[in-house]
């Protein structure tokens, strides 16, 4: 293969430096560039904002396809590229191949395919997705799905160290992207619907050395809480969490396979020196077999970064009776709460409720419906920070066996993991939602290892009494806890939104449209239908002077999926753009990654 | 007469819209055919006919955004895991899905593609 990388970003060389604290200056400086798109989420705070405003709401109705690549690959395409300087960095679902290519160019100077046992697909229940690589100090790190971390140099693409996460064969799968916070690589782990116990695990980004693991459930000193330090909200303050709190909670041992899995995006505050992130549903689906508060599952999750120790937890949903896992997004900003100026997290759940939390010590500030739909709890209790559940619609008062109908969100929740994003300049959140109710009959299941545990049958349906569509994309006023606007879409929407200062807030849908609407009014501006459906999050990018932005599609269904032998056999002619116009015919069956610009100068 | 005029009027407004809808942009009429004949190896000259006749066809029978919601249903329902099965549930896009695919089948039984 061909290489033509250029060094560009200088500061990459001075990767080898040993100082602890390096990673996280090299990351934030590189963040604080908005011509970079270096983290997942733009930034540490999980904003998903650019400050870049070349494309605006006067001319996005000018923007084109710049450029396409095709990933080859014909499964769920989530998360986005990073663009370092004139490198950018593409990731691929299973079997996580990562490309990087020069922008000067369009060239790939290297191409790293894990080799993965096939047999970790059927381990995984959601597709095979993969949310994105991280950056930091010269590597480019991987999250594969068989669990295993990597970290690969981002100049050669050739492995600087591996490790592994968690045991596939047991259901322990990743897809989740890795965060890189300090000096640490924090990844998380998935299989909730086979008993995995969840946990959060920090490595040493220089060596890929463990450094903490914190597990959702279990005894203290193995979820890294201290019982008189780690704090949480009840009787309308903050208070310890007490000794045992997550064991006196669950029936027996039930705990171990209690979920409670970590695959959301998590979000960093320096000045704190806290990450946050949210845990999974407890297992199984069937709650008369689980008794109790299945602490701390479907928690919000403050740790310290370089001990990992708890230093707040908040449980929203007690003793889930639907799999609301509340691993969605924590975003952080600082915003006037009911007038009051606050370092605020706001944290859009599947439950439906849109909470913000005074993040500084886990305070429950607002706790409001953002689909008024929500119908399974008629509000959060202020005092306890506990859901008011309705009586009908509780499928552990219904009982196993009884199907428990019309209950709004569906199990898929308000919103997934596709992230929301957050303007400065209008202090509002902008949230891709789906509009699902379901109804939901739990049985009685038994535990095997290394097999699905669910206990529930499902049957989903787009919110009756309403538009009639299954999603909704929404600003919310997170200070007040109301929706600002609101705009209806067909189908729900799974694609991580963005937000920038040339007021625009851009998402994809599952048609496959590209759309930017205008961040004040909402009014639709542009609107590009790319190959396939869009379940990956919008990004951009400045690159010589101009801007872009991209967004991958494919969402993981095809009807011509006979055609993936005629891709594989086309991957050989990856490495240059030749190579790649002849794959591009495909794209329309493989995801894609399609970038858009305004023609001409600027 | 005047209302045998008006009648005449109606009917061609309403005939209208249905079988000459014809919508499609150029970039979707394109992708079906190239997708239509790259799944048809072979005598490219031929399958490029009957391809285009498919889309045409197609076009000509329903509206572009009524087309892709129903395209969008019949592939969404083929994801794997949780999301897959929210479309799958949603009776109405089992039911697009269908009718997408009434809707191929009619257009390639046109065109001398089975």
């Amino acid at each position: 293969m061909k290489c033509t990388y250029k060094q560009v970003v200088v500061s990459l060389a001075l990767a080898t430096a040993p100082l602890a604290a390096f990673a996280n200056a090299d990351v934030e400086k590189l963040t604080a560039d908005p011509k970079n798109w270096a983290m997942q989420a733009g930034d540490m705070y999980n904003q998903r904002y650019s400050k870049l405003k070349q494309v605006n709401d006067s001319n996005v109705n000018k923007l084109q396809v710049a450029w396409m690549f095709s990933t080859g690959v014909l499964r769920g395409h989530e998360g986005s590229p990073l663009v370092i300087g004139d490198m950018m960095y593409i990731h691929s679902p299973f079997p996580n191949k990562v490309f990087a290519m020069d922008l000067n160019t369009n060239k790939i100077v290297w191409k790293y395919e894990p080799k993965q046992d096939p047999a970790v697909i059927p381990q995984m229940c959601c597709d095979t997705v993969n949310r994105g690589l991280a950056y930091g100090e010269g590597k480019v790190v991987l999250q594969q799905a068989d669990s295993t971390l990597v970290a690969l140099d981002a100049k050669t693409g050739k492995v600087v160290w591996s490790v592994k996460n968690g045991d596939p064969k047991l259901g322990a799968v990743n897809t989740n992207a890795p965060h890189i916070f300090k000096d640490k690589v924090i990844t998380g782990i998935s299989g909730g619907e086979w008993g995995v116990r969840g946990f959060v695990a920090a490595y040493n980004l220089k060596d890929g050395k463990m450094a903490w693991k914190g597990y959702s459930t279990g005894p203290d000193e193995e979820m890294l809480i201290d019982p008189n330090t780690t704090t949480t909200w009840a009787d309308g303050k903050v208070q310890p969490v007490g000794a045992n709190s997550s064991l006196k909670t669950w029936k027996e041992d039930q705990w171990k396979i209690g979920g409670g899995t970590t695959w959301g995006w998590y979000s960093y505050d320096k000045a704190l020196n806290l990450m946050y992130y949210g845990t999974g549903n407890p297992s199984t689906w069937n709650p008369a077999q689980r008794p109790g508060d299945n602490k701390w599952s479907m928690t919000i999750f403050a740790r310290d970064v370089d001990t990992g120790k708890a230093k707040w937890v908040y449980q929203m949903t007690p003793y889930d009776e639907w799999d609301f896992d509340g691993i969605n997004e924590m975003i952080l900003a600082d915003i006037n709460v009911k007038g009051k100026p606050t370092k605020a997290l706001v944290h859009f759940d599947r439950n439906g409720f849109g909470y913000t939390l005074d993040r500084t010590n886990g305070a429950l500030l607002v706790a409001e419906k953002y689909d008024p739909k929500v119908n399974w709890a008629t509000h959060v209790d202020m005092k306890s920070g506990r859901p008011q559940v309705v009586a009908k619609y509780s499928t552990a008062q219904n009982g196993p066996d009884v199907n428990t109908k019309g209950v709004c969100p569906a199990a898929l929740g308000s919103k997934d993991q596709q992230p929301a994003a957050y303007s400065p300049d209008t202090k509002l959140f902008y949230v891709p939602t789906n509009h699902v109710c379901m109804d939901y009959e739990p049985f009685a299941v038994e535990y095997t290892a290394g097999q699905p545990y669910v206990g529930a049958t499902l049957s989903m349906y787009p919110a009756p009494g309403s538009h009639g569509g299954m999603g909704n994309f929404i600003a919310w006023d997170a200070g007040a806890g109301k929706i600002v606007y609101s705009i209806p879409e067909k189908f729900s929407v799974w694609s991580g939104a963005l937000a920038t200062a040339g007021n625009l807030v851009f998402y994809g849908t599952l048609e496959g449209y590209l759309k930017a609407i205008r961040k004040s009014d909402g009014k639709e501006l542009w609107k590009f239908k790319t190959p396939s459906g869009i379940i990956g999050n919008v990004f951009t990018y400045e690159h010589k002077g101009k801007q872009y932005v991209g967004v991958y599609s494919g969402i993981g269904g095809w009807a011509g999926i006979g055609m993936a032998a005629g891709l594989e056999k086309d991957t050989d002619g990856l490495g240059a753009v030749g190579g790649y116009r002849e794959l591009n015919q495909y794209t329309d069956l493989g995801g894609s990654l399609t970038v858009f610009a305004i023609p001409g100068g600027n | 007469m005047m209302v045998k005029r008006l009648l005449c009027a109606a009917l061609a407004a309403f005939a209208l819209p249905a079988a000459h809808a014809n919508d499609f942009p150029t970039v979707d009429r394109v992708e079906f055919v190239e997708a239509c004949m790259r799944d048809r190896q072979g005598m490219r000259q031929e399958f490029l006919y009957k391809c285009a006749c498919a889309i045409d066809a197609l076009a000509a029978e329903v509206k572009y955004d009524e087309y892709v919601e129903l395209l969008t249903a019949a592939r969404a329902i083929t994801i794997a895991g949780e999301r897959g099965a929210v479309v799958r549930e949603a009776a109405d896009a089992q039911a697009m899905a269908k009718r997408f695919r009434a809707l191929e089948d009619k257009a390639k039984k046109q065109c001398f593609l089975d």
